[in-house]
C-alpha cells in the first residue's frame, strides 16, 4: 500500500514538473526537487524531501517531513519527524547533480501506546546531527535517485529515561524530480 | 550451524532441539515476558507470536512489540525519524515499551 502511494506521488509530481522539452538533453541547473526517501517505504514509514538551490557557493537546502508507525502487536507507535540539510554540490557550475557533501539535523517525537490496557505508554524525543555525502543522478533531465551513506550522533529522551546519546549509519537513497 | 551446535538436524536429533526452544520450557513459574521482534527479521516473527501465546496460557504475563521494518540485528544501525533504513531493533518504540515494561514489573527506580 505504501509502496502504491509512493509511486503514485512520484507520477504525480514528475507530471506537474514536467514543462520542458525531454528530447533536448542541454547540461541545465537545477533549481528544486522533491524526492521521496524510498528506504523509508518498506519500514511502515514515508518521508518526503523538497529541495531548493540557494543561488550561492553550489549550496542548497533541503527539508524533510517524515512520518512512521512501527509498532504493532500488543502496542502502537506513531513517529513524525521534520529534518533540514545544507547541501554543497561539487560539480561546477552545474548545481544539484553529482557528488555532494551535506550536513543535516533532524527531529522526531515517537508516542506509545499499549493497545492491551489502552494507555499511553509515553513519548520518546530523538535529535540526530550527521554528514554524509552522496551523488546524484538525473535522468531525461527530470527524475533524480540520489543514494548516500554518512554517519550521525542520535540523542534519545523520553518521558520515563534520561537523554542518551548514541551514533547511527546513514544509508538513503531518494527518488524523484528535479525541474 | 545450528546444526553443528545442537549436535545435528532436527530429524537426528530431535530432543536437543527440544530442550534448546524457550517454546517447550514455559512453566507457570516463568518470570514476565517482553518479547521485541522485527518483522524483517530472519528468525519468523511468527516465532515471538507463538512464544508470547505460550507464556499467556501458563499464566504469565508476556508482551509483544511487533516492530515493522525492523532486522535481526540489535545495535546502532538506523536513527528513529523514519529517514533511516530500519535494519536493527534499536528503536525508539522498543526503548520506550521496555522502560515501560521494566517499571510496571520491577518497580519505578
Amino acid at each position: 500500500m505504501m509502496k502504491t502511494i509512493a509511486f503514485a506521488s512520484l507520477l504525480l509530481l514528475s507530471s506537474v514538473a514536467h514543462g520542458d522539452d525531454l528530447t533536448t538533453h542541454v547540461e541545465q541547473p537545477y533549481h528544486h526537487a522533491v524526492s521521496l526517501q524510498v528506504l523509508t517505504l518498506d519500514t511502515t514509514g514515508m518521508s518526503i524531501q523538497g529541495e531548493r538551490d540557494l543561488g550561492w557557493k553550489n549550496l542548497s537546502v533541503a527539508v524533510s517531513l517524515g512520518a512512521r508507525a512501527a509498532a504493532y502487536g500488543d502496542y502502537s507507535s506513531t513517529t513524525l519527524g521534520a529534518g533540514v540539510e545544507l547541501r554543497r554540490w561539487l560539480r561546477r557550475p552545474t548545481t544539484m547533480k553529482g557528488w555532494y557533501v551535506a550536513a543535516r539535523t533532524d527531529v522526531a517525537r515517537t508516542s506509545i501506546d499499549d493497545m492491551v490496557d489502552d494507555r499511553d505508554v509515553g513519548s520518546m524525543l530523538t535529535w540526530s546531527a550527521g554528514i554524509s555525502t552522496g551523488y546524484r543522478f538525473v535522468i531525461k533531465d527530470r527524475v533524480e535517485i540520489t543514494p548516500s551513506i554518512g554517519s550521525a550522533l542520535v540523542v534519545e529522551s523520553g518521558t520515563m529515561s534520561p537523554a542518551t546519546a548514541r551514533g547511527a549509519a546513514i544509508i538513503s537513497l531518494t527518488a524523484g524530480v528535479v525541474f | 550451524l545450528i546444526a553443528d551446535f545442537l549436535g545435528g538436524l532436527p530429524s537426528e536429533v530431535p530432543d536437543n532441539y527440544i530442550n534448546a526452544s524457550p517454546m517447550f520450557q514455559v512453566t507457570s513459574d516463568a518470570s514476565p515476558f517482553l518479547l521485541v521482534h522485527g518483522d524483517k527479521d530472519v528468525v519468523p516473527i511468527e516465532d515471538a507470536e507463538k512464544l508470547a501465546v505460550l507464556v499467556r496460557e501458563a499464566g504469565v504475563p508476556a508482551r509483544l512489540l511487533e516492530l515493522g521494518g525492523s532486522g535481526h540485528v540489535s545495535g546502532p544501525g538506523t536513527a528513529s525519524d523514519g529517514r533511516y533504513l530500519q535494519i536493527t531493533t534499536d528503536t525508539p518504540e522498543s526503548w520506550a515499551v521496555t522502560l515501560d515494561f521494566l517499571s510496571i514489573t520491577l518497580g519505578a527506580p
